[in-house]
Order: C-alpha cells, then sequence, then structure tokens
C-alpha cells in the first residue's frame, strides 16, 4: 500500500435511538460495526445507496455525531469517546466538504469572511499576511480574487462548492472527507470540480475519503473502494480490482444498473441481476446478513448468519458466505 | 407511427426578473410521434423543464411570457386552448410526473384517496368502481400488497414506491402522452433502474408517447429512442439515440460525453469551459460560442439554424453547415 | 441594495409608510424648533385664546389653558419615539441574545431555565405588570420605560430561539463548529444574521405598539407627566370635554394612529424586502 495509517476506523457503531412504545429500545444502526483503514496519500472511496451508513461514517468521524461504539484513531491516537469533541489538531488536519453548496456556506457572509474564520482560529498566518494567503487560497482552486467581496447567492452550485473546498484547504489540512460533492452538480461542472480535487491532492499531498453514491465517477476518482449496505461493509478492495472482479452480490448488482455511455463500457459491467425489491428500511434490518432478502445468491445460512469480513485477496475483502472458505480478514 | 403526436414550433419563453427579460427557452422545434420514446438532455437551467411545462401550461402566467411559438398537441395549439379544452387534454391526453415524488404526493391524504380523486375527476364514477380501478393502477406498477399501499399515507412510503404511486396516478386513465421529468433523480441507482424498466414497459404495453426529460445521458441511451440535446434554450443536436452516441456532432454533446465518468477508468475530463451564459443580455449569436474550442466570428453574431446532417441527425452549428449543404446536394 | 429597495418599493404602500416614518422622526427631533407655538409645551396659560376650534392660528385649535394642540401634538411625537426607541434598545438585545442561547444549547438546562422564565414573563399581562410597576416606582417617563421594557424582551426570545433552534442545523453553521470557532462567533456571526430580517420586521411593528401602550400607560397618567404633552395624556385630558371640544381629544388620537400606521406599513415592506420569493 502507500503511506503510513493516518485514519483508523475500528468496529464503529452509530447507533440512534429512536422513540418507541416497546419495552426494549429500537435503534437505527446507521452505522454497524465498520473498520477501515486510510493511508497517507489515497483516496478511499465509500459508495453505496441510502441507508448506506457512508455519509453517517463521515459525520461520527468529524465528530458531528456521537459514536455508539468503537475506535476512531487518528495517527495512531484514539480521539472517539469525547462527547463529539475533537482535539484541535483534528480540527486543523482533518476538514469536511458537504454535498449542498446551497447551505455550506452562511448566505449573510462573504467569502472572504468565510474563508478567514479558519486562517483566525487556526492561526494559520498572522492578520497582515492574510490578504496574500485568501488570494494564494483562491488561486488553488481557480477562483478569481474578486469573488472575495461576493456572497455565496451570487454564485452557482460549482463555484459555492470551489469555495467549500477553498475553506477546507484554509487550515492546510493533511486530510479531507468529500461528502457527494459533486452530486448536486452538472456533469461538466462535475468534471471540473473532481479535477480540481484530484490536483490540489497531488500538489497538497492530501489523503481523500471520498464518499459517493455514483460508481462511474468513484471508479475515476478513488485508489480503493468500500461499498456499504445497510450500515455493514460488504467489500472492500483496490479500485481496479474491485471493478474487474466484483465479488459481492450487491456489488455485482449496483454495477449491472448503472446507466453507461458507451457500448465498451456496457461490455465491462457484470451480467444484469434484475434488482429484487427495495432496500428495507433500516428500522427492521433483515436477520442474519442484511442483503440475504434481495440476494440472488442467498443461501440457507444467509437468512441464519451474519457474514463476517473475509480476504479473499491481498486488499481484497468481502463479507458474504459464498467466500466462507476464505480466511477471516485481520485489520485492513 | 408517423403522425406526430406533439409539435413544437419556435418556442420562446421569456421570464420576468426586476433586471430584464430572461430568455429562457429561446426558439425550440421539438416532436413526438405516436408511440415514440424521446429524450429531452441538458444540463439545469438550459430549459428543458420549462419547455414542457409549457406543453401542460403549468408555468406561471404571470411570471413567464410566451412571445412567440406554437406547441401543438394533435394538430391544435395549447397556447391558444381555453381552459375547458386545456383541462381536458390535462385530465385525459397528457400526464406529466415530477421530479420529487414525495413532495408530488399530499401527505395530508392516503395514496388510495389521491387516486380515486383523480379517477372521479373523469366523470361520475361510483367510489367502489373508483377503489376497483386504483387497485388495477396500483398493480400495473409492479406494486406487492396494493391493498396496503392504498391504505398508507405518503410519509409512510419509500422514495421508489411513491414515484410509483405518481406513476400509476399519471396512467390510471389511459394518456397518450406521458412527460416525465427526471423521475429517478431523487431514487438509489437500483431503484432508478427499477423505475426505468416499469416506464418502459408500461408505455411499450400501452403505445404510449414518452418524453423524458434528464440531465444523464447514460439514462437516455437506456431508454429513448431519440435524443434531443439542449443547451441554454436551444436545441443543439437532434438524433436517434445510437447515432448521438456513436457520432456527437455537435461541440457542447461531445464535451458533455466526454465529461460524463467512465467506468472503464482513465481519469475525468477538464470539464467544459465556460459558464452558461446570461439569460437576460442574451448575445444573438450561439450561445455555446463563448465556450466553444472551435467557434468562429460567424457564430458570435448569428445564432446557426439546426441543420441536416444525416438520417434524423440535425446539428444547430456553422461548423456542419457547409456539410448539410453537401448532403442536400448529393 | 438594489434587488432590496425593489422589493420594498414593489407595494407602494411601504413607500407610504416610510415617508410618515420620515415624518414622525422629523418632528421627535426637530419639534422644539419647528412648532409654531414652542411656549405652549411648558406651563403657559392664555385664557384669551382658551378653548378655540380649529382656525388658521391654531390649526388644531386651542386647549382649556390656551395652548396650542397641534404644538403639543407634534412635541407628543418626541416623547413616543423616544420611548420607543429606549424600550426596543433594551428589551430587543436582551430578548434576542437570550433566545440565541437557548436555542442553540436547545435540550440543555441553559434552554429550559431560559425558556421556562420567558414563559412566565410572556404569560404575565404587559398592560397589568406596566401598571403595577409604574405604580410602585414613581409616575414618569422613564419608569414607564422600564415597565415596558420588561415586558417587552419575552416577545423576542421565543421567535428568536425558534430560529436559532433551526438555523443551527444548517451546514454552514456545523462548519463553523468543525473549524473550531468560538461559541460567540457561532452565536452572533453565524446564525444571528438569519434572524435579523426576522427580527428587524418585528422591531418595526413594535415601535407602532410600544407608542400605543405608552399612551395607554400616559392615559392614565403614568408616564411623562404635565406641563410635557404626551398621546395618551392629551387624550385622557379632552376626554372631559368630548364631544364639544373635539379637538382636544381627536387630534391626539390622530396622531397616535398616524404614527403607528407608518411604522406598520414600514414593517410590511421590511418584510417584503427580505422576503425571498420569487
Amino acid at each position: 500500500m502507500s503511506g503510513k495509517p493516518l485514519l483508523t476506523v475500528k468496529h464503529l457503531k452509530t447507533y440512534f435511538e429512536i422513540p418507541s412504545n416497546r419495552r426494549e429500545k429500537q435503534y437505527v444502526k446507521a452505522v454497524d460495526d465498520v473498520s477501515f483503514v486510510i493511508r497517507e496519500g489515497e483516496v478511499l472511496g465509500l459508495v453505496g445507496e441510502s441507508g448506506s451508513g457512508k455519509s453517517t461514517i463521515a459525520y461520527t468521524v468529524m465528530g458531528m455525531e456521537r459514536e455508539t461504539g468503537g475506535e476512531i484513531l487518528l495517527d495512531g491516537v484514539n480521539i472517539a469517546g469525547k462527547n463529539g469533541k475533537r482535539p484541535r489538531t483534528f480540527q486543523k488536519n482533518v476538514q469536511i466538504v458537504f454535498q449542498d453548496p446551497g447551505s455550506s456556506l452562511n448566505p449573510y457572509r462573504t467569502i472572504r469572511q468565510i474563508l478567514t474564520l479558519p486562517l483566525k482560529v487556526h492561526n494559520i498566518v498572522p492578520p497582515a499576511e492574510r490578504r496574500d494567503k485568501l488570494h494564494e487560497i483562491l488561486e488553488m482552486v481557480e477562483l478569481p480574487d474578486t469573488f472575495l467581496d461576493n456572497k455565496p447567492g451570487t454564485m452557482n452550485g460549482g463555484e459555492r462548492q470551489l469555495v467549500s473546498i477553498a475553506r477546507a484547504l484554509c487550515c492546510e489540512p493533511r486530510f479531507i472527507i468529500l461528502d457527494e460533492p459533486t452530486s448536486s452538480l452538472d456533469v461538466s461542472i462535475q468534471a471540473k470540480i473532481i479535477n480540481m480535487l484530484l490536483k490540489l491532492r497531488n500538489e497538497k499531498r492530501l489523503t481523500y475519503l471520498f464518499i459517493t453514491h455514483d460508481l462511474s465517477l468513484m471508479r475515476n476518482i478513488s485508489t480503493r473502494v468500500a461499498i456499504l449496505y445497510l450500515g455493514k461493509m460488504c467489500e472492500i478492495a483496490p479500485t481496479e480490482t474491485f471493478y474487474r472482479k466484483p465479488l459481492h452480490p450487491y456489488t455485482r448488482m449496483l454495477l449491472s444498473s448503472i446507466p453507461v455511455i458507451s457500448e465498451e463500457e456496457e461490455a465491462l459491467k457484470p451480467e444484469k441481476t434484475v434488482p429484487k425489491g427495495e432496500i428495507p428500511s433500516p428500522v427492521n434490518i433483515p436477520s442474519g446478513c442484511c442483503f440475504h432478502t434481495r440476494c440472488n445468491r442467498a443461501m440457507e445460512i444467509c437468512s441464519k448468519e451474519d457474514p463476517v469480513m473475509r480476504e479473499v485477496e491481498s486488499g481484497h475483502c468481502v463479507r458474504c458466505h459464498l467466500f466462507r472458505d476464505c480466511p477471516a480478514s485481520g485489520q485492513i | 407511427m408517423d403522425e406526430k403526436l406533439l409539435e413544437i414550433k419556435g418556442l420562446k419563453v421569456w421570464y420576468k426578473t426586476y433586471r430584464g427579460d430572461a430568455r429562457v427557452v429561446n426558439g425550440v422545434d421539438f416532436f413526438v410521434r405516436k408511440g415514440e420514446k424521446v429524450g429531452l438532455v441538458g444540463e439545469s437551467g438550459c430549459g428543458k423543464t420549462t419547455t414542457m411545462k409549457s406543453v401542460i401550461r403549468t408555468l406561471d402566467e404571470k411570471a413567464a411570457e410566451i412571445p412567440e411559438g406554437e406547441v401543438l398537441f394533435r394538430g391544435k395549439d395549447v397556447l391558444k386552448m381555453k381552459k375547458p379544452e386545456l383541462q381536458k387534454i390535462r385530465r385525459h391526453d397528457i400526464a406529466m410526473i415530477s421530479q420529487s415524488p414525495m413532495s408530488a404526493l399530499n401527505p395530508v391524504f392516503t395514496v388510495g384517496e389521491q387516486i380515486m380523486d383523480i379517477i372521479r375527476f373523469q366523470g361520475d364514477i361510483p367510489k367502489s368502481k373508483a377503489y376497483e380501478t386504483a387497485l388495477q393502477a396500483v398493480k400495473s406498477v409492479m406494486i406487492a400488497d396494493p391493498e396496503r399501499i392504498l391504505r398508507s399515507f405518503p410519509n409512510q412510503l419509500s422514495g421508489g414506491m411513491c414515484q410509483r404511486i405518481c406513476i400509476a396516478m399519471a396512467l390510471v386513465t389511459p394518456r397518450e402522452l406521458l412527460i416525465a421529468d427526471e423521475p429517478g433523480t431523487a431514487l438509489d441507482v437500483t431503484v432508478q433502474d427499477q423505475i426505468h424498466s416499469l416506464l418502459r414497459k408500461l408505455v411499450s404495453d400501452r403505445k404510449m408517447s414518452l418524453i423524458m426529460i434528464t440531465h444523464s445521458l447514460g439514462v437516455t441511451r437506456e431508454l429513448v429512442d431519440r435524443i434531443y440535446v439542449m443547451y441554454a434554450g436551444n436545441v443543439v443536436e437532434e438524433s436517434p439515440t445510437a447515432e448521438l452516441f456513436r457520432r456527437p456532432l455537435h461541440p457542447y454533446t461531445q464535451g458533455l460525453m466526454k465529461c460524463v465518468p467512465r467506468l472503464s477508468g482513465g481519469g475525468v475530463s477538464a470539464g467544459i469551459y465556460g459558464y452558461i451564459p446570461d439569460y437576460i443580455n442574451a448575445s444573438p449569436g450561439c450561445r455555446f460560442c463563448p465556450r466553444c474550442s472551435r467557434a468562429t466570428e460567424a457564430c458570435r453574431t448569428r445564432r446557426p439554424p439546426l441543420v441536416s446532417v444525416g438520417e434524423n441527425h440535425r446539428v444547430a452549428c456553422f461548423l456542419y453547415e457547409r456539410d448539410a449543404g453537401k448532403e442536400e446536394l448529393k | 441594495m438594489k434587488a432590496y429597495w425593489f422589493k420594498f418599493t414593489r407595494n407602494k404602500l411601504s413607500l407610504l409608510g416610510l415617508a410618515i416614518v420620515l415624518a414622525s422622526l422629523f418632528f421627535a427631533v426637530f419639534a422644539p424648533v419647528v412648532v409654531p407655538f414652542p411656549a405652549h409645551i411648558r406651563e403657559f396659560v392664555d385664557y384669551s385664546q382658551a378653548s378655540r376650534a380649529p382656525s388658521a392660528a391654531h390649526w388644531f385649535g386651542t386647549d382649556i389653558f390656551g395652548r396650542d394642540v397641534f404644538s403639543r401634538v407634534i412635541y407628543s411625537f418626541r416623547g413616543a419615539l423616544k420611548m420607543s426607541a429606549i424600550v426596543l434598545a433594551i428589551a430587543v438585545p436582551v430578548g434576542v441574545f437570550l433566545g440565541l442561547l437557548a436555542g442553540y444549547y436547545s435540550g440543555t438546562w441553559v434552554d429550559t431555565v431560559i425558556m421556562r422564565v420567558t414563559d412566565i414573563f410572556v404569560s404575565l399581562p404587559s398592560m397589568v405588570m406596566a401598571l403595577a410597576i409604574a405604580a410602585v416606582l414613581e409616575p414618569t417617563l422613564t419608569n414607564a420605560m422600564i415597565a415596558l421594557t420588561v415586558t417587552w424582551w419575552p416577545w423576542y426570545t421565543r421567535p428568536v430561539y425558534n430560529l436559532a433552534n433551526a438555523v443551527k442545523k444548517e451546514y454552514f453553521v456545523k462548519s463553523a463548529e468543525l473549524i473550531g470557532a468560538s461559541k460567540a462567533h457561532i452565536l452572533l456571526r453565524e446564525i444571528l444574521p438569519s434572524c435579523l430580517s426576522t427580527i428587524m420586521t418585528k422591531m418595526a411593528l413594535d415601535v407602532g405598539w410600544v407608542i400605543l401602550n405608552g399612551a395607554m400607560l400616559s392615559f392614565v397618567g403614568l408616564g411623562e407627566q404635565p406641563p410635557i404633552p404626551a398621546f395618551g395624556q392629551m387624550i385622557s385630558d379632552g376626554a372631559k370635554y368630548m364631544p364639544n371640544q373635539w379637538w382636544l381629544t381627536t387630534f391626539p388620537a390622530l396622531g397616535i394612529a398616524f404614527v403607528i400606521l407608518g411604522f406598520n406599513l414600514l414593517g410590511d415592506g421590511i418584510r417584503d424586502m427580505f422576503d425571498r420569493g420569487r
């Protein structure tokens, strides 16, 4: 693999209590025992449909949601368990870019004010040098200086996302979580932003956790991909392997459903699996393997026992009874 | 089969703003034949939804003005119709389903009540018969346990389920034309896939015409026979599906195709340089000109007309005017 | 800025409101200089001119002491607007600040304490409270202002509480929190701006309400003391002489109506200005 582990997530659980009349408490298990390691320089992609927990993982790591169990390690130091409060170093080194450009920027503040906040809080540069620093950051995201005195309302979605990215870069972070940063943007603007992100990653030696539901996009930005279903990780593999040799039935189902625009891509898709049914409600997760109700290869054991993550080949792990002969994986 | 069910000629729609008139739809020609499936592709702001809304006239008449154009449904101009005739078309002939199924349904009434309301708008239909029809409609969109669904409220159903209900509501009476405005956008990919298959099946079973509005080229490739590509209020390219993907001609279409991330990998293109133009102070020339790497002087001053470059394949670009001339000479 | 003005002026009535408010402010500030009979504001008696109906010399007539009613009505604007300004200048920041705190920390003890105190104050009938306070203290303009301020602040706390509670969930607030901004910054710079449109609209409308409440207090003698004129005081004094000397009550009443109308129309205009509609 690449560099040393930057962010490690061990057996992370985030459950939300829902009010119920029954005696036992009812939970939505948004994230249910997820573990992964992100190394320096990587782009780990989290892919999944609604209810998969991919955004919740991001929010839990950032401290926006309180974890119910498990550890979150930054550079080997566990930062979980403190009621969502994150140390100063974390606040500087780990940043997040949200999906909705409309609500990620305060409509009543100018871009200058928005970008100066992180500079001030973390004392990145002394006040005298702030103007130059702002210019430098806007240059990185290819926005003109004239934008500094504008408010977000005068900008379009793509520009606002670039400002969100610029804000993340202000703190000179090492790690950025991107939660569906381009999902609400047109494909031509998306292309520009993705290119920007890849360029920045190379220039600034950044590590990304990239979340999206768009598998085609994921193919082009990530170095490793993990797929989630109802709060559990189903498969994780280096990108090329993930797309060439998808193993988990859910992965194959998802890959076979995506619309593509060329014959050659069509040929790359696994054989068409008609998606059966719909994603169950996260309150009523099926017994055993949570996917068995929609799986075209479900066996008897699937409704009874929840499979564990097994390493099929180096770096490629699957959580499925079809591979129960493979060795269980340790930390990925 | 060749008869044009809906034909839009030279449609212009202007939104009134305090800075002036935003010329959102700038002379659009469009048609759908009986039984045909047509896709209208474009990015946000290009005017595709506005164009379709003007077909059933759901645009706010105070804010939007239609200075020019005809919308001919079965030969009669919808824009000039009086209310009763327009209502008849909305009830019997054309249906439109929208992007967000959750907000298209009234949260205060059960799904069954809403479907039956639509049925009973048709005329004096007794409640029991309306219930039977509603049940049939829900079954036709492949919903298991239809009785329970009819008793449910929209917020108890998932997005995919709501979208199916919207489709059922649209098709509860036989229609000639279904306009689907990005029906899968708010849904997961697997559910979107199911909805598209459903649409395909229903449209072919009932021999309806379908207009699919979307921003996704991949979706149109799977679903429709012919594609219109719109940019900034104009149709820039019009072609049968396979031909468009084999030979995209307009610089915008080509740019768009390059921007779509490929399953085969290979990185992402640099996007299309520039921004969507200002609709208020619109240039008289080709609206894509500032972003086009192959723009000529003519592009700045005149709007290129749609010229034929092949079998049913037309492009609005001066680059092909010469070739089109050659085609006609042959 | 232009967009705001455009939205504000779409309704012509808002412009009328603005004109009335500007006129009222003008009267309030320049009354001592502008009124035709400045001496009539203080102790002044001229029985030869007493109880005259409106005429060319005295547009609103004279009262039983011979004082020019017009000058006294114009001068009343001063006290009325002063009262509004001071009551709101204190009540609004206090109410807004508590609302922000309670809304941001909703669900915690901060929320409970602040909102329960607010609930208590809101449930007190303001007139009764004001009368009680004004009765315990001496009847002066200052004490009337204190009485109104004490009962006024809670009406800002609840709307701001609701707004703060909603706005804190927005991603831009979460961003600021994640960056590590101080709580003061988050409350004042991130959340408060979103509340301003509601607050300002309410303030414009409240000016009218404070004036009305102030007039009610001065009607029963708790406010500006004679000989300084106040709207309610003049109405009360003149009530005995209705309907013969109708000008003694009618013009002060019209004065109140005038200024309240102006601020209401202005308030509507402000609300339209901030409306993120079409």
